[in-house]
């Protein structure tokens, strides 16, 4: 089993260098990358500028795109340039002046955002949480009714329950969730209509004098819309799934063999059967991992949340490349670690599997 | 059985991350409590410090009084009442004396009702990324900037001129190309240090240093030829050339930062400060106060220098959905919105709203510009007639009216008609196709088997560009289109997303743009109609070279008499209407909701300024 991690592991890395540079060359020839800050005013119109080209120099300087002079570095090198700065491979000194580069990393530096001028981590750190939470309770919502109710659909196949419950999730995964942010907002957040939640934000203007509880409850309560829009689609895929794994063990000879044994059906769902329509699910879950921190631009926008889709987004619009790439890095790191921990859940959950 | 995983112990499990959950939020209570325990122990010890000083000022008054003061005879002439002095000098300049500071036409001090406090919640739309002076790139951080930092002169904003802030005078002497400001005495920034001429030449050192991140302002600041001490309250700024916008430049461009809080080694180490901010302004930029996503609270300059300001914060939201935006003002989390034209339609004129909140609707002389630019380079567009033409064939008025459903205005040229810069007597070319047509003949087009205007086996066929996501330029491109089609002209819309416009408008790869400029007062047309502008990604994308224009813009950049300048203005702005490098849409109309309890919110002709606005106290709402 060591062997295998440890295998796995050095597998990681010739996938992320591969990962990386594909993200490096596709961002690095997009249009628009070059030109750098446009002038914009508020309402996006331009403002006359002598000092366009001086401008433009600075921009790609800072980008890496060219070096102290003004001459371009070809892509390769630009390339290496940021590996190293990225990992600070360590240099082996051999004499005064020679310092020969190993491929192994001494640290990790994700660079400095051109737009906000700041550490790329920082960034992360500061948007990371709320993208966090918000995350955790939608998934924690979206496990609370898809399971039952895949439950409930496999154990009543067929009759009215499943089918209507197969339509509603159905329905709601349909609805897009530009359009059901927008209701929500535009009905329950409407002091015209019904002025239940706020309309956007995660706190109230004035918390000065809020005590804990009335500042956790106000917390909760910006956070209602948001988490409904990120919860409602979730609930057809996740539901199908367990209805499906579970009618697959329902019809297995175990399943039967406890039935006759004068076990409830419930009894035999739940303790028998469920288990074992676990294992396609661990699967899913691996998609958490790297989505806790993925975050959702449509909702962070339209709410106004401070998170990690509105980073990513923002960045690619202004073609923020260092912040581009640590976030590439950052998620494709994390997508292949939960790969291996799927792996490694499997071999504990099912015992069929082994990697010895 | 009991080796297995139940029911039981997953609750079990859930149970204990929650109490884990717990802890960690019981000590990040806990934090909160130190971090506010913390803030009140230094507003107690800001207090006892006041104190000390107040009390340490009475003891010299005491003093003072013991040694005897004499009292002045009531001679009135001796000591004459100080009166605002604006004169022309013996070569031709201007001296103009404030004794006292100006303040705004509206001053609600002395209104009925007037009353200090309140708190004013205003929309920023979206958050600046650094609010550090002179290398914040962004509109939304000189608007938090506003509220900190002072400059020597500022605008009055009805008569439109100049007068002395932080200055008590200003001086032009176009002998030796100078401006000389004597700085007012009791005047200090927000730590009570006073301000003296060292902080305003330390401010222009760091401005126009090479290394510093303020390329826009140092374009104009290069033609500063030197910034120099007089003596402790008296400075005098020299220009290589004349300039026109010179007063401006030298008085108004650089706000004055206390030389003490900036000092910095490297300028590479002052461009990466994002939020240090600090000056003379009723405002004071707290960075813990900067609540990261949710607003940014400025508090109250208490040791202002000027008349007490009125709200005890200011907050600042950033909520960048328009709608959410729009709802938070009427559920009263905002006190005031700036709405879409869509919204304005739909609330501006419900007669509901309008009793229950203030609303606004104006023109403003810096409200900026639409336009669609002819790429001059193109064979297709080099000649004016069918430039000309182009912009016969589209109904100005009918789009003002229906598309932007009447809330913008027409103009003729790069001028808002509100501004002096503006030539009155240049009628807009008309709504006329079929003259538009016979122009379009006359320049040579013939229309092909295709339905299209060919010429020299060329066709009248272009791409617009217009920026995506912008269903406003959509719209009038989609009927501009439309039009065009019926006369034979073929146009493509091709909506790109912003930075991938700007590059191609750099690189100079496009037929035709739908764009917008934003305006000004008297703006310096050098950057977009000059043929040096033309180069080097220049604004002057379009290309425009005219030896006239150049020779007018040229004159107009060293008149320093407004008349005559003003003239020559006038006949830049014939040229450009008669050349048409640009379809001239129109300009916008502000429009503005503000919340009913404040009172005094009139607009000015430049926009609504909220330093005048105050709230009765029994309509107060945060205390």
């Amino acid at each position: 089993m060591l062997t295998y991690i440890l295998r796995r592991l050095a597998l990681m890395v010739p996938t992320l260098i591969g990962m990386t540079l594909m993200l490096f060359v596709i961002v690095r020839f997009a249009p628009g990358v070059g030109s750098g800050p446009g002038g914009l005013g508020p309402g996006g119109d331009m403002q006359g500028n002598e000092a366009r080209l001086e401008q433009i120099k600075k921009h790609q300087q800072r980008l890496g795109m060219v070096d102290a002079e003004g001459n371009k570095i070809p892509i390769y090198k630009q390339y290496f340039i940021w590996l190293d700065n990225t990992f600070k491979f360590w240099r082996v000194p051999m004499a005064s002046n020679v310092r020969i580069p190993t491929p192994i990393p001494t640290g990790i530096d994700l660079g400095e955002s051109m737009q906000y001028r700041k550490p790329v981590w920082e960034l992360v750190k500061e948007r990371v949480p709320t993208t966090a939470t918000l995350n955790i309770i939608s998934i924690f919502f979206v496990y609370l009714i898809a399971l039952p109710g895949g439950m409930l659909a496999a154990a009543k196949r067929g009759r009215s329950f499943d089918v209507a419950w197969g339509l509603t999730t159905l329905a709601l995964y349909s609805l897009p969730t530009m359009w059901i942010g927008s209701m929500l907002i535009g009905f329950l957040a409407n002091p015209q209509y019904v002025k239940l939640f706020p309309a956007a934000g995660l706190h109230a203007t004035d918390t000065r004098y809020m005590t804990f509880w009335q500042y956790s409850f106000d917390y909760m309560w910006h956070l209602v819309l948001p988490i409904i829009t990120m919860t409602y689609a979730g609930f057809a895929y996740l539901s199908k799934q367990m209805r499906a794994s579970m009618l697959d063990n329902l019809s297995q000879d175990y399943a039967r063999t406890a039935k006759a044994k004068g076990l409830s059906g419930f009894v035999v769902a739940t303790r028998h059967v469920f288990r074992n329509s676990l294992l396609p699910l661990i699967t899913i879950a691996t998609g958490i991992i790297p989505g806790l921190i993925g975050g959702s631009v449509i909702i962070e926008t339209m709410f106004s949340i401070k998170g990690m889709g509105e980073l990513a987004f923002r960045s690619t619009l202004a073609r923020d490349l260092p912040v581009m790439q640590a976030l590439g890095l950052i998620s494709g790191v994390l997508v292949l670690v939960s790969y291996l921990i799927t792996d490694l859940c499997y071999a504990v959950a099912d015992p069929r599997v082994s990697y010895d | 059985m009991g080796d297995r995983f139940t029911f039981k112990d997953f609750v079990f499990i859930v149970c204990l991350l929650l109490v884990v959950a717990a802890v960690f939020l019981a000590m990040g209570q806990f934090n909160r409590q130190e971090s506010r325990l913390n803030d009140l122990i230094a507003g107690v010890e800001g207090l006892s410090k006041a104190q000390q000083q107040q009390s340490q000022q009475i003891d010299a008054l005491r003093e003072q009084l013991k040694n005897g003061v004499a009292v002045s005879n009531n001679n009135a002439a001796q000591t004459p009442a100080k009166e605002i002095i604006r004169r022309k000098t013996a070569d031709g300049g201007l001296y103009v004396y404030y004794p006292v500071a100006p303040t705004t036409p509206r001053d609600p001090r002395g209104k009925p009702g007037y009353a200090v406090g309140d708190w004013l919640v205003i929309n920023l739309g979206s958050e600046p990324n650094y609010v550090t002076p002179y290398i914040a790139k962004d509109a939304y951080g000189s608007d938090v900037q506003d509220l900190v930092l002072q400059t020597l002169i500022t605008r009055n904003p009805e008569t439109l001129e100049y007068e002395p802030f932080l200055a008590e005078s200003y001086e032009i002497i176009p002998a030796k190309l100078t401006y000389r400001f004597v700085l007012r005495e009791n005047i200090w920034f927000s730590d009570r240090t006073p301000i003296t001429a060292d902080d305003v030449i330390y401010s222009f050192k760091v401005c126009m240093m090479p290394g510093i991140d303020a390329d826009r302002a140092q374009s104009y600041l290069k033609k500063i030829k030197a910034v120099r001490k007089v003596d402790d309250r008296t400075i005098d700024i020299e220009f290589s050339e004349p300039y026109f916008m010179g007063l401006e430049v030298a008085g108004a461009f650089v706000e004055i930062i206390p030389a003490k809080h900036y000092q910095f080694t490297d300028p590479k180490e002052y461009n990466n400060w994002t939020d240090r901010l600090i000056g003379s302004g009723p405002y004071i930029f707290d960075k813990a106060r900067w609540k990261k996503g949710q607003q940014l609270e400025m508090v109250r300059n208490e040791n202002y220098w000027g008349p007490r300001p009125t709200f005890d914060r200011l907050v600042l939201r950033f909520i960048s959905n328009q709608q959410a935006a729009l709802q938070a003002f009427q559920s009263g989390e905002i006190d005031s919105h700036t709405p879409t034209p869509d919204q304005f339609k739909r609330l501006g004129e419900d007669a509901e709203f309008v009793k229950n909140n203030i609303v606004y609707k104006f023109k403003r002389p810096n409200s900026g510009y639409r336009y669609i630019g002819w790429n001059m380079r193109k064979p297709i567009f080099a000649d004016k007639e069918t430039r000309q033409a182009l912009t016969m064939l589209i109904d100005r008025a009918g789009i003002n009216e229906t598309l932007m459903r009447g809330l913008v205005y027409e103009i003729t040229g790069p001028f808002s008609p509100m501004v002096e810069q503006n030539n009155p007597n240049i009628k807009a070319w008309p709504y006329d196709p079929i003259e538009a047509r016979k122009k379009l003949a006359a320049a040579g087009w013939k229309q092909n088997a295709r339905g299209v205007l060919e010429r020299n086996g060329q066709e009248l066929s272009f791409a617009l560009l217009i920026p995506s996501q912008n269903s406003v330029a959509e719209s009038i491109a989609t009927y501009v289109k439309e039009e065009f089609r019926k006369a034979g002209v073929d146009m493509r819309i091709s909506p790109l997303e912003f930075s991938v416009l700007v590059e191609k408008l750099d690189n100079r790869e496009f037929d035709a743009a739908m764009l917008g400029w934003t305006g000004g007062i008297e703006g310096d047309p050098y950057q977009i109609w000059h043929s040096a502008s033309a180069k080097d990604k220049g604004s002057n994308f379009v290309g425009f070279i005219n030896k006239r224009a150049d020779e007018l813009i040229e004159a107009g950049r060293k008149e320093l008499d407004k008349d005559k300048r003003m003239k020559l203005w006038h006949e830049f702005h014939a040229v450009v209407h008669d050349e048409s490098p640009y379809l001239f849409l129109h300009a916008s109309m502000a429009m503005s909701f503000v919340n009913k309890r404040f009172k005094n919110t009139e607009p000015y002709p430049v926009g609504l300024n909220n330093s005048d606005w105050y709230v009765p106290s029994a309509d107060q709402k945060y205390r």
